[in-house]
């Protein structure tokens, strides 16, 4: 029998009546590692709902700070927090919810030096970064690694989700099967640009730690080989079927890709 | 025909989310069409995914009468 405190049992009673979690479902929970990059408009819920799971160790890996504009939509920051790391400001929302959960700050930029060893000891990785070199450099990386990836994008009412589960190389597709390079900088507007709804990350980032929480749990089916389209204004949801590439240039039959690539994080023009 | 969905940028700046057009062919090949359709997006429709009834098809792919074509922009906002 796993072994709970009393304020365990109360905290967890909706999941462990849950017959898909039960006790031995959030035991799991509480070994977990989950690593997310990004504590910002995708990161905050996905953050939120992870430690109120009882995901027992979050990793948080972010370099900004807190600033006024992120208010709108990354919940985790409150006003008091403004021009402070914003990974510092996760952990202390999050470890106020759940003292149960223990929170890992990475207060830096990923990069294809620090990226492996960050990653090593999780057991899921979210993808809530807000530009490509990033998204490139996490999928590499977990592909490399062998870590289950779930990813998430979004611009102004849309938003985008998939699991990438490297878990199973042979299976499952990656990033760049769906796009085989990042696009030039500048070509793709980014949220501070064109905007985005608030609540938009509320959804995907509530879907995310619904899919990593699937991952950990084994239960399920998780959106691998699936490209959930979120359209905020009409409400609808669209999953489109992804395949493997054999021809892409990471996980393809004759992969280009042998190590990590860095690309440009140059500054995005207008639109 | 076909019916096309736009997303994301690519329906901002048609000022559409789908349209009908008489085609039949590749992938590839209306991926050309588009481009000198929308010339101001050429960039952008090079880059952009196509699923043909919800399910991700690359340009060597055919597309028949009837289909409904998604085409996905890469996305980077989090």
């Amino acid at each position: 029998m796993p072994r709970f405190t009393e304020e365990q049992i109360k905290r967890y009673a909706r999941h462990i009546v849950l017959p898909e979690v039960g006790g031995r479902g959030q035991e799991k929970l509480l070994n977990s590692k989950v690593l997310v990059v990004g504590a910002g408009g995708l990161g905050s819920p996905a953050l939120y709902y992870l430690a109120a799971a009882g995901v027992g160790t979050i990793g948080v890996v972010d370099y900004d700070a807190v600033d006024l504009s992120n208010l709108q939509r990354q919940i985790l920051h409150d006003t008091s927090r403004v021009g402070t790391p914003k990974v510092e400001s996760a952990k202390k929302t999050l470890e106020a919810l759940n003292p149960d959960v223990k929170v890992i700050t990475y207060n830096a930029k990923l990069s294809k030096d620090n990226v492996m060893d960050i990653i090593k000891d999780y057991d899921v990785v979210l993808d809530g970064t807000d530009n490509f070199p990033t998204r490139f450099l996490i999928n590499d990386a977990c592909y490399f690694a062998g870590k289950p990836l779930v990813s998430a994008a979004m611009l102004r009412f849309e938003g985008q989700c998939t699991v990438f589960d490297f878990r199973d190389k042979e299976k499952s597709p990656c990033y760049r099967c769906l796009f085989p390079e990042p696009p030039p900088p500048g070509t793709v507007p980014s949220c501070q640009e064109a905007g985005i709804l608030g609540s938009v990350g509320g959804i995907m980032g509530s879907i995310q730690a619904t899919e990593a929480l699937k991952l950990l749990l084994g239960i399920g089916e998780p959106l691998v080989g699936k490209l959930l389209i979120m359209d905020a204004l009409s409400m609808d949801f669209r999953k489109v079927k992804l395949r493997k590439d054999p021809d892409c240039p990471l996980c393809g039959r004759n992969p280009k890709i042998k190590e990590l690539i860095e690309y440009d994080h140059s500054c995005e023009v207008r639109f | 025909m076909v019916r096309l969905l736009y997303f994301s940028y690519l329906k901002e700046r048609l000022k559409k989310a789908e349209e009908e057009l008489p085609f039949t062919g590749t992938v590839g090949e209306l991926r050309k069409l588009l481009k000198e359709k929308y010339p101001q997006l050429a960039d952008e429709l090079e880059r952009v995914r196509f699923a043909v009834n919800d399910e991700y098809a690359k340009d060597d792919e055919p597309i028949k009468d009837g289909d409904k074509i998604a085409l996905i922009p890469p996305v980077s906002g989090g």
